[in-house]
């Protein structure tokens, strides 16, 4: 039977058969930190003595080297969500054709996911896998910074017995304004970091959410949007500084690799909600079906009318398409005359 | 739906694991090492035990020769701080530094009332006290987690000078060996500080290779300490120079407790669970025992005895000079504990020594030092 298996697939289950192994022999507590906490834990001590003493520096390293590590399973779980929602105008289509046949339409959903080799959940498998090593990685946070007698002697017993280890304990926790140990708000802190971790989050979460045309799936990614950024945000009043410092990396690095291979996402959609308040502002008034009288207004009309035609065909699902491209048409007519009569 | 349901349970998943991972995992409680002290209350003179509780109290004991009773805890009720350091009794007085308030209290000994705190105002602190108080000619000298030595007069209860500033926290309680204050620091270095006037009494401090959280010892004009280095330091006393011919002696981790001398040898137990009685000429190691379990509080030296505590709950007594086990008792009974505070010998009106111990599980246990069974514990139930 083993013969059958691929090389990746033995290769998973002889990790798992070990990991088990060890979970019965050291217990699942011990195993998790001899496998993660404990190595993450040293490297930032390591670190942290490497440059300048600054565990600030170690914690903004220590995220971008673990970030980089995982770059391929993070560039999977990207590219899973973005064929996902390359995929949202058909799946739109296929609602708006059997959307009353609920078992027509999820017999269609799945041919439609075999066809484009999509896989749903394909972005959640990347997303668990990380997960540990994420947790991990703010465990050996919490862990360094061992500002209590008792997290020190917690820390003696989890350090490897290279000498550079143990001269670099305890960690230097000041790093720019911040008292890494302690949460940024006052009388320690300025309340900067709980805005930096909402703020880098929602954006995050912004330009990562799929397109949706599921009003339900719509509300709850709405949902999380605010959600998320808000509870990290709550965390971050009452954790340690370093732990904040943390997720505000990751998330900037997150950020930076979301654009790279999704672009800004529906993040796009704020920024062109701004630039087209700005054009709004900028263009000169015109009253309801006046025409304007340069070419140059005409073209910015036949624009801003193409983009508001463009604008309630997202927003409005009712309307036929036929009915928008007809305006459409008119619209581009009366901007043609316009410009021929300036002429 | 399923999709839903999905995201759902690994956003709540996340969640938990986020929660579980960020708890703290050894909230401060104290390890306060007892003391033992003979007050005369009401012209009638007793030995009390004193120690800072892990509720963040401290009590006094009595009878301490039978069955142990509360004599009286300060406050009574509420909590005044967590207590790392061993209260120090002098001259009717038990003083003991709080870590969570930053305060030393000054406490009438037989009665357990406060007389006064330094600093007195509600919110002014002197940083989180670890150490214990030392007091010398009336003077009180305590580091404190920012970073400063500081030296308080008794009597008038202002500050004797300015504060010393070190580069880090100090978690050593001071020693004070002819006029001179030695106190280490998380700044890897040792300070000799004049105790008359706050001045530095060596041209520099001695640098070690890692913090220092162990209090020196002083033998034959020498002091001993430990390091986070994992290194067991001596020091001409007088110059701060490395004591010549003695090569640091390395443990397999920190050490945390106090060093003991006694007849050319240094006793020094480590986080690495071993006891190491060292040449205190050359450094070489004469024996070493073996615990199994990390080894925090000051051990101590008594009838020939190395008595230590061990966080696997037990109290272990080796030969001073062989290194053998003579004996060792389990505390905790069928639920184990561990013991982090420092021990403490005292010899009773009965002529025994006994040996008490402050365990994680509150409980002040006392040993007899011949064999090691308990003769109580406070509290019995």
């Amino acid at each position: 039977m083993l013969a059958n298996l691929s090389k990746k697939n033995l290769i998973i289950i002889g990790v798992g058969i070990a990991l088990v192994i060890l979970a019965f022999t050291y217990g699942l507590v011990d195993t998790w930190n001899l496998i993660l906490m404990q190595p993450m834990l040293n490297f930032l001590v390591l670190l942290s003595d490497v440059f300048f003493d600054s565990f600030g520096i170690a914690i903004i390293i220590l995220v971008i080297i673990v970030r980089l590590l995982m770059l391929p399973i993070t560039l999977r779980q990207l590219r899973s969500t973005k064929a996902m929602s390359a995929l949202q105008p058909k799946m739109k289509e296929l609602q708006e054709k059997y959307g009353k046949d609920k078992q027509k339409l999820q017999q269609e959903m799945v041919k439609l996911y075999k066809e484009s080799g999509v896989n749903p959940l394909g972005c959640l498998g990347p997303l668990i896998l990380q997960l540990p090593i994420w947790i991990a990685l703010y465990q050996s946070i919490l862990k360094a910074l061992a500002a209590t007698p008792e997290e020190m002697l917690g820390l003696s017993q989890r350090l490897y017995s290279a000498a550079a280890i143990h001269q670099a304990v305890p960690l230097n926790p000041n790093f720019l304004w911040l008292d890494l140990g302690v949460p940024d708000v006052p009388p320690n802190g300025y309340f900067i970091l709980p805005v930096l971790v909402a703020a880098s989050m929602w954006v995050l979460q912004k330009m990562s959410s799929v397109p949706t045309a599921d009003p339900r799936q719509k509300s709850m990614n709405n949902m999380m949007q605010w959600l998320l950024p808000l509870m990290f945000a709550f965390f971050t009043l009452s954790f340690p500084s370093g732990l904040a410092l943390f997720w505000v990396v990751s998330n900037l690095i997150g950020i930076a690799t979301q654009y790279f291979i999704t672009g800004w996402g529906t993040l796009g959609s704020v920024g062109s909600i701004f630039s087209r308040a700005r054009e709004l502002a900028a263009a000169p008034q015109v009253e309801e079906g006046q025409v304007m009288e340069t070419p140059e207004g005409a073209e910015q009309e036949e624009k801003l009318a193409a983009e508001r035609d463009n604008q309630q065909e997202r927003v409005s699902d009712g309307k036929s398409r036929d009915k928008r491209k007809d305006r459409r048409r008119s619209r581009s007519a009366r901007a043609r005359r316009a410009r021929r009569k300036s002429r | 739906m399923k999709r839903k349901s999905l995201i759902l349970l690994i956003t709540l998943i996340a969640c938990g694991t986020l929660f579980w991972g960020c708890m703290p995992s050894s909230p401060p409680r104290g390890w306060s090492g007892p003391v033992v002290a003979n007050v005369t209350i009401d012209d009638t003179s007793s030995d009390l035990l004193f120690y800072g509780a892990m509720e963040g109290r401290v009590k006094a004991l009595d009878n301490i020769a039978d069955h142990a009773y509360l004599k009286w805890s300060y406050p009574d009720e509420s909590t005044t701080s967590y207590f790392y350091g061993t209260p120090v009794y002098y001259d009717g007085v038990v003083y003991a530094g709080g870590y969570s308030s930053g305060k030393i209290y000054a406490l009438d000994a037989g009665h357990g009332f406060r007389l006064w705190s330094y600093p007195e105002e509600g919110d002014v602190s002197l940083g989180a006290i670890v150490g214990s108080p030392v007091i010398e000619n009336g003077i009180l000298y305590i580091g404190s987690s920012d970073g400063s030595l500081y030296a308080v007069n008794t009597s008038n209860r202002q500050l004797e000078w300015a504060p010393f500033e070190t580069g880090g926290e100090v978690w050593t309680t001071p020693l004070v060996y002819n006029g001179v204050v030695y106190i280490g620091s998380f700044d890897h270095k040792m300070y000799a500080v004049d105790a008359a006037d706050g001045a530095p009494a060596w041209q520099s401090p001695f640098e070690a290779g890692g913090a220092i959280v162990a209090t020196a010892t002083e033998y034959n004009g020498s002091i001993y300490f430990g390091s986070c280095d994992r290194k067991l330091y001596a020091v001409d006393a007088a110059t701060g120079q490395a004591k010549a011919g003695f090569t640091p002696f390395q443990a397999g981790n920190w050490f945390w407790g106090q060093a003991i001398a006694n007849n050319g040898t240094i006793y020094a137990a480590s986080l690495d669970g071993r006891v190491y009685a060292l040449n205190a000429d050359s450094g070489t190691e004469k024996w070493t025992a073996e615990t199994g379990s990390p080894i925090r509080g000051d051990p101590v030296l008594i009838d020939g005895l190395v008595i230590v505590g061990a966080e696997d709950g037990k109290v272990y007594a080796f030969d001073a000079a062989s290194g053998n086990e003579v004996w060792s008792t389990m505390l905790g009974g069928e639920t184990p504990t561990q013991v982090h505070a420092s021990l403490y010998a005292h010899v009773n009106n009965e002529g025994e020594t006994v040996v008490y111990v402050h365990a994680a599980n509150q409980r002040i246990y006392a040993l007899d030092a011949e064999d090691g069974h308990m003769l109580w514990r406070y509290p019995s139930e």
